[in-house]
């Protein structure tokens, strides 16, 4: 599978504006860009599970997982079934980021951009494929994917949703004791099964907004987090708060 | 048969798959399938019995996972776990009266180790230590690691099984369709090390079918002196209603097994997928036959996980981790800088060495402890294999253990106490050494003396079980200038030994010029000289481009390099090279004043412009006349909008490239130190995100700041020793996730304890002002611009 980095995204992760004009960045982002397309082994895995609501939270049924949370229970709303998914670029990205820490800062940020984008890339392809799955099962659509440390889900569940996909023999994906992705430009993600349409749907709303406005994103972003985000304790590294996305804790 | 006596001998069959016959029988995904050697022991017992009946002569406990780290999750101990998988088994080969083994099963403990990830080679050690220790009380008959994608953790687990147990070792790796493990390691890699270690059996296992495994078991058969072992999976697995299966047939299974079979295959079983019907048609077929002989390529290299050089062709050994005569690399190295070192290794890498001397030889510093410290690092970062260089046996033994590969040890000699003490560790790690020709009584004068020297390391090397294949020799070069009669002696001594005794050789070529004008010409003279009586790892720098050109030449006309490839390659890169060089020169004639280049992040320009400005100015001088008003104007554009981060940070760094050329000044004029205090900085136990720190760590030494930088995942205790150890009165700690903020906060008591009077600030993506005050820090820095500002406030005091 071949990983697009797009340009704007890399900007993006790079807190700069997308018409930034410096020849050297612009050039160190191109460079990165095809240093790390070679380095990429993207591995994935996904699979599919029915889930029911129990006193603790949601079970994940055939499994030992339950979901715990507001969040996630708000996010499943829609949803008798789940896909579990996992996905990372490997091994060899980290350690081309460490080296280049030690080689140049500017150049390990930038290559930990590119990284970031093509992660987000490929759980991009990953989520078409298993929307195209849904939809062709008659399902009307999809949640977004939602991963551990989003709203009140907590990360504790990452070993368990490793080990129920078999994540670190078949992709080499491990979690640390403190419950860190390892590689570290990597996802799992939680993604829900919408059999019908229902009224109320921001999340959706909210993609759509993103699809059609990118050039006001910026004053939506603003609006945005005030609404929702200013008093999560994720709030300066919430992955999805970059995208306008809102995860659906209330803070 | 004794297993011993069998293997290698006579096929051996394992049995197949546990995991995934459990989940068939019902084991809910996501749960730990040792806690079923207590809890449904009549059920793990039936199980072992079916593959005992379908032919298997050896049985694996069903404690893949039952290491602590996974077992905490359930409600029994390792002991518990591990002595009753132990006993299950044992009790179905009492039970069904047939003969076979029980195997200690230990697979991957599901964390990656450092650098990759944050579980110490220690600790990985005593997870498996602990699993071994019971296996062996349990009567357990082989140790059988398995699954292991990380050759870092195939040595851990390896010598937790040798040095706790005298049973064999197995040993198989998890790799991909490419040959490449998802870690990086390759077959190569795998065969020097676990050969090295004196593991009795390897191989491959899990990941793909049979099939798919062929060419990479192929490889196996044909460079590995080891018994081979194959146990792989039933084909790939297809989710079909939401249920893994395996879909190849046993019939398909054999088809691959059959061919490697008549290829030399000595140990054979099933991974995920198979089940006893796989087992019995192998053992229908294979059972008891004789393993077929096969002709094997016999290598000899020094290797990290993924790289691997060959010693018996001609190889750069880079020379410059060295702090003889450097003062620049003393005062890093005094000052525990290893940043300083690293990029001295990667500077070496991209000229082109194929494998890096590391020697720390410096009196005053724990070398033991910087060796340790640095080989993590240099692995951390890089894929050369590397070698071992200090005089003291203790920092080899502990250099040898920590280095994930096969080094070659620099050195030992002719001297019967330095053999006796290098040599069991050289043994023990399966690293290559170098032997000097040189003895109590010096170095011979002639090579015949010499000659003897070597051929007194191969015997004693023989004796302690080390073969002539990982026996590089010596011939030590003298300085033509004061023994102009001994150059040739050494160049007659390296064709003498590498022709009689059949070793590999190696000099430190630029010795022969000293005290000579024009010593480059002599240096490559000699080196050709050298090259053509055989030398294979010429020590040099790396950076002289016509030294290494001469190597790549030498290459060509002894008719190594094949159709001179490698030596085309090597000219156009260094075309390309000096192409892009000149062009980014011809770039810059415009604009030359400091400032302007610092705004643009013109880092090699900073440099020399500094140095013209050294002229007129002093340091101090040009700090606050050039860097400061620079650092000042950048700062006020990014607070405006005008630049973003990216270049703040590129020009942050263009700042250090002048300051690092103000402190070389310093150092050599003895002037006033322009240094403001020092700050020690760590990114704390658990973490592994280190860009935040660097970046701020970056902008602080623009200001004048002194960073000890202790880098990521780094230890409490660690933290508190450079704290007192270096009396500061900074400590800046980042963290990036909620759960390792928590041992920030653990980090910050213990600093309290011991160093009460070090204030504290803390930064990363999770903390604010309050979480900073919660865990009791004194300060949250939010970027880089406000812990310059804390910074300031408390040097000021």
């Amino acid at each position: 599978m071949e990983l697009e980095i797009d340009r704007t995204e890399v900007l993006r992760y790079l807190q700069s504006s997308k018409d930034l004009e410096d020849d050297n960045i612009n050039r160190l982002i191109e460079e990165a860009t095809s240093e790390i397309k070679k380095l990429i082994n993207f591995r994935y895995l996904y699979q599919k599970f029915p889930i029911e609501l129990s006193e603790d939270g949601i079970k994940v049924k055939g499994t030992t997982l339950t979901l715990k949370g507001k969040s996630i229970k708000k996010h499943l709303n829609n949803s008798k079934e789940i896909y579990i998914m996992a996905a990372t670029l490997g091994a060899q990205v980290d350690k081309k980021i460490s080296y280049y820490e030690k080689v140049s800062v500017t150049k390990s940020m930038i290559f930990d951009a590119c990284a970031t984008t093509a992660i987000e890339a490929g759980c991009d392809q990953v989520e078409a494929e298993i929307k195209e799955e849904v939809l062709a099962a008659g399902n009307e659509d999809i949640t977004f994917r939602y991963s551990p440390g989003y709203g009140d889900l907590g990360i504790e569940i990452q070993k368990e949703i490793l080990r129920i996909l078999k994540a670190p023999k078949k992709i080499g994906l491990t979690a640390s004791k403190y419950n860190m992705l390892i590689p570290t430009k990597s996802v799992t993600a939680i993604i829900g099964v919408i059999t019908e349409k229902t009224e109320v749907d921001h999340q959706a709303e909210d993609r759509i907004d993103r699809g059609n406005e990118n050039e006001n994103l910026e004053e939506r972003d603003l609006e945005f987090e005030t609404r929702h985000c200013k008093n999560c304790i994720l709030y300066q590294d919430c992955e999805l708060r970059r995208k306008g996305i809102y995860c659906g804790a209330k803070g | 048969m004794e297993l011993k006596d069998k293997l290698g001998n006579q096929i051996i069959l394992f049995d197949g798959a546990m995991g995934t016959v459990l989940q068939q029988r019902g084991l809910k995904a996501g749960d730990v399938p040792e806690k079923l050697n207590i809890e449904k022991r009549e059920e793990i017992v039936e199980i072992h019995k079916s593959y005992l009946k379908s032919g298997a002569e050896i049985l694996t406990t069903n404690t893949f996972g039952a290491n602590a780290l996974k077992m905490k999750e359930t409600d029994y101990s390792v002991e518990e776990v591990v002595s009753a998988a132990v006993q299950n088994a044992r009790q179905a080969v009492i039970e069904s009266e047939i003969e076979a083994a029980v195997a200690l099963d230990m697979g991957p403990l599901g964390e990656l180790l450092e650098p990759m990830g944050s579980l110490s080679f220690d600790e990985a050690y005593s997870l498996y230590q602990q699993q071994v220790l019971v296996g062996v009380e349990e009567g357990a008959d082989l140790i059988h690691i398995e699954t292991i994608a990380d050759l870092y953790e195939a040595r851990a687990a390896v010598l937790a099984a040798k040095e706790n147990s005298n049973l064999p070792v197995f040993c198989t790796l998890t790799f991909e369709e490419d040959g490449r493990t998802f870690t990086g390691s390759s077959i190569h890699s795998m065969i020097s090390v676990l050969e090295g270690l004196g593991v009795d059996a390897i191989g491959l296992n899990c990941s793909l079918g049979p099939e798919k495994l062929e060419p990479l078991v192929e490889e196996v058969l044909q460079y590995s002196k080891l018994p081979v072992i194959l146990q792989a999976n039933a084909g790939l697995p297809v989710v079909e209603n939401g249920e893994t299966v395996f879909k190849i047939s046993p019939a398909e299974y054999f088809k691959p097994i059959a061919r490697l079979y008549e290829k030399g295959l000595a140990v054979i079983g099933g991974c995920c997928g198979t089940n006893e019907e796989f087992i019995s048609l192998i053992a229908e077929n294979l059972k008891n036959k004789k393993v077929k002989e096969r002709e094997i390529i016999k290598e000899s290299l020094a290797c990290s996980p993924s790289q691997s050089v060959n010693l018996a062709g001609v190889n750069v050994v880079g020379e410059r981790i060295n702090p003889t005569g450097k003062a620049a690399f003393k005062e890093a190295l005094r000052n525990g800088d290893l940043d300083y070192i690293l990029k001295v290794a990667v500077e070496e890498v991209d000229a082109g060495a194929d494998i890096l001397d590391v020697n720390l030889g410096l009196p005053e510093i724990d070398e033991k402890k910087v060796m340790v410290k640095l080989i993590n690092e240099l692995q951390g970062i890089l894929d050369i294999p590397l070698q071992i260089d200090s005089s003291n046996p203790e920092v080899i033994d502990e250099a040898l253990r920590y280095y994930n590969g096969t080094a070659i040890v620099n050195s030992v000699n002719g001297e019967r106490e330095v053999l006796e003490k290098t040599l069991p560790a050289v043994k023990k790690y399966g690293a290559a050494v170098i032997g000097l020709t040189m003895d109590d009584e010096g170095i011979p004068t002639t090579a015949e003396g010499r000659f003897e020297i070597a051929e007194r390391i191969v015997s004693r090397a023989a004796e302690h079980g080390i073969s002539r294949d990982k026996i590089i020799i010596d011939c030590l070069t003298l300085t033509a200038s004061a023994q102009q009669e001994g150059v040739r002696e050494t160049l007659r001594a390296v064709k003498m030994v590498k022709e009689k005794l059949g070793v590999k050789t190696t000099l430190g070529v630029s010795n022969v010029s000293f005290g000579l004008p024009a010593r480059p010409v002599l240096n490559r003279t000699f080196l050709a000289m050298a090259l053509y009586q055989g030398l294979n790892l010429p020590i040099i720098d790396p950076n002289d481009v016509e030294m290494m050109a001469a190597v790549k030449a030498a290459a060509v006309l002894n008719n190594i390099d094949q159709g001179a490839a490698q030596y085309i390659e090597y000219m156009s890169e260094l075309e390309n090279k000096t192409e892009s060089e000149s062009e980014a020169e011809e770039d810059l004639t415009e604009k030359n004043d400091l400032q302007t280049v610092i705004i643009r992040g013109l880092k090699s320009e900073s440099a020399r412009l500094t140095q013209e400005l050294l002229k007129e100015k002093e340091a101090l001088e040009v700090v606050n006349e050039y860097l400061i008003p620079a650092l000042d104007m950048v700062g006020e554009r990014y607070e405006k909008g005008d630049i973003f981060l990216p270049q703040l940070v590129q020009s942050a760094e263009t700042v250090k490239e002048a300051f690092s050329v103000l402190k070389e000044e310093m150092a050599r004029t003895g002037g006033r130190d322009i240094t403001k205090g020092k700050i020690v900085m760590a990114t704390v136990k658990g973490d592994v995100h280190d860009i935040g720190k660097n970046i701020v760590k970056t902008v602080l030494e623009n200001y004048g700041y002194q960073i000890i930088d202790l880098g990521r995942n780094v230890n409490i205790r660690e933290v508190v020793n450079a704290v007192v150890e270096n009396e500061v009165q900074l400590l800046g700690l980042s963290a990036l996730m909620t759960t390792t903020v928590k041992n920030m906060e653990k980090t910050i008591k213990a600093v309290r304890d011991k160093a009460p009077e070090c204030q504290i600030m803390v930064g990363g993506a999770v903390l604010t002002t309050d979480y900073a005050e919660m865990i009791d820090a004194d300060f949250y820095a939010r970027d880089a611009k406000e812990a310059v500002e804390i910074a300031k406030k408390i040097f000021a005091e």
